[in-house]
């Protein structure tokens, strides 16, 4: 198989890899928080699931950003720099979002445990 | 798969992609997005919502989509976009990136929205609440209009900061971060004059005064027999243009002022303007046969001119952009960048030598015709 395929899909692999990483470590106790503070089994589900949707797709995002062009015969280190390009866009997509989705629910939380107490 | 093909079935398959994920992506948040609104006090508001969800997630993936242009500096025509595969395939990636991308945008403009049903919820409860218990303490709702303050003040400068680091992230690209390369482009061709002037001049000399009638018929009979020559080898009467002959006359003395000799000279001129330059030179050879007959000839050395620049101009100016791109090309490569669009450009002059000289330009019929670009690329990542 092209070695500029083989390096795409493992930039595409570890991208997908590590939103699914990010996932599993926020969504139990985002849910907790939501199902302690909205008290809205619905919303819950909502907010976990734009996180984990918006999560893959904003570093799988990231991953298609970089070109694999490399001419054959390339040195193994070219295929692992694109791959390092890749993911550096991947995981700096994930920050950005998982920076605007956190902002956006420590202002609700923080808004609406204010009401509760 | 020819390249066409490739591009007709990638950009329906990228297309449809976008949809089915934008489709996804809205089956799986309908039921609690739906479960959610409900809720919201306002119903008809609510409603709205439901209905504008399903296209405030497919349009964004769509107009992510749309967005990309195969068009760019590079390949500005469709020839150029349908022979590079690997361009196709970049375009293809860049088409799915930017869907995905305004399709997770989209996903946190509604997470807001939801955060803003929720919270107008809890308020319009607590007007409820607050009503019924008309005897209630008024310290909690002073405590609650305080806290009001705080987060609007809050999201107020969340905004600014927001909005300050965007505008500086332009500034700073556009002044600061504005990476380009500055480069010269050289363009070079050899080719033929395409005009020759050629002036013969011949001189009769007499030593009486009585002789200059003499004289001039000699002058006219020489004209004639350089005029002849020039059109037996091929110039025609509208190529030769006969000058006008100058009358000379020197004295010459000695110390003592005394009239030694005086000399009544005649000088005539044939000028010849032709476009076989060719020609010019076989039969400046030939004059040497009337220098032979006893004629006093200056057979003056041709001058060549290349007249034709404007219809050579346009190719030119567009190889030495060619070449100037494949040096910013190197410059771009060594950087681990790429070559973007044109920032500045400027033509230096166009300069015409003989070929082999550094100077003269008009003692050969080949030319060397050149002119250099500078040019300033962007580079871009």
């Amino acid at each position: 198989m092209n070695a500029n395929i083989i390096a795409f899909v493992i930039l595409f692999a570890i991208a997908g890899a590590s939103a699914f990483i990010v996932i599993a470590l926020l969504q139990k106790s985002l849910r907790l928080l939501l199902e302690d503070v909205v008290k809205l089994p619905a919303c819950t589900t909502f907010y976990t699931r734009v996180l984990s949707i918006g999560l893959v797709f904003i570093a799988l995002s990231g991953a298609l950003g970089v070109t694999l062009d490399l001419k054959k015969g390339s040195a193994c280190m070219e295929y692992v720099w694109k791959v390092a390009d890749g993911l550096s866009a991947a995981f700096g997509n994930t920050c950005v979002f998982l920076l605007g989705f956190l902002i956006v629910v420590t202002i609700l939380v923080s808004v609406l445990r204010r009401r509760s107490e | 798969m020819s390249n066409e093909t490739y591009l007709i079935v990638s950009y329906f398959t990228v297309g449809i992609a976008c949809l089915v994920l934008s489709l996804m992506t809205y089956a799986l948040l309908r039921q609690s997005f739906r479960k959610v609104t409900e809720t919201h006090p306002g119903g008809r508001l609510g409603l709205i919502f439901r209905r504008v969800f399903l296209f405030g997630i497919t349009l964004p993936a769509l107009a992510g989509f749309f967005s990309v242009s195969f068009r760019s500096c590079e390949k500005n025509n469709y020839q150029a976009i349908v022979a590079d595969r690997a361009y196709l395939v970049a375009k293809n990636q860049e088409q799915l990136r930017i869907s995905l991308q305004y399709l997770c945008i989209a996903l946190l403009v509604w997470t807001v929205i939801i955060a803003l049903v929720l919270i107008t919820m809890r308020l319009r409860n607590e007007r409820i609440v607050a009503f019924k218990n008309e005897e209630g303490d008024e310290k909690p709702m002073k405590e609650n209009r305080k806290c009001d303050v705080i987060i609007g003040a809050l999201l107020i400068a969340l905004g600014l900061a927001g909005g300050g680091y965007f505008v500086g992230q332009t500034l700073y690209n556009s002044k600061v971060a504005l990476n380009t390369a500055e480069v010269r482009g050289l363009a070079e061709r050899r080719v033929k004059s395409d005009r020759a002037y050629w002036t013969i001049q011949y001189t009769v000399i007499g030593n009486e005064e009585s002789e200059v009638s003499a004289l001039y018929a000699k002058s006219k009979n020489d004209q004639q027999k350089i005029v002849s020559l020039l059109t037996d080898n091929g110039f025609t009467n509208e190529e030769i243009v006969l000058g006008v002959v100058d009358y000379d006359a020197s004295e010459y003395r000695d110390k003592d002022q005394t009239l030694i000799e005086t000399k009544y000279t005649l000088t005539g001129s044939v000028e010849i303007e032709t476009g076989n330059v060719d020609l010019v030179s076989h039969v400046r050879s030939q004059m040497n046969e009337l220098i032979a007959e006893g004629l006093d000839i200056r057979n003056n050395a041709p001058k060549y001119e290349f007249s034709e620049l404007n219809a050579i101009k346009p190719e030119m100016l567009k190889e030495a952009t060619q070449n100037a791109r494949m040096a910013a090309n190197e410059f771009a490569e060594n950087a681990g960048v790429k070559v973007g669009g044109i920032r500045s450009a400027s033509q230096g002059g166009f300069s015409i030598t003989d070929v082999g000289e550094t100077y003269s330009d008009h003692k050969k019929i080949d030319k060397n015709v050149r002119v250099v670009t500078s040019i300033t690329f962007y580079l871009t990542k």
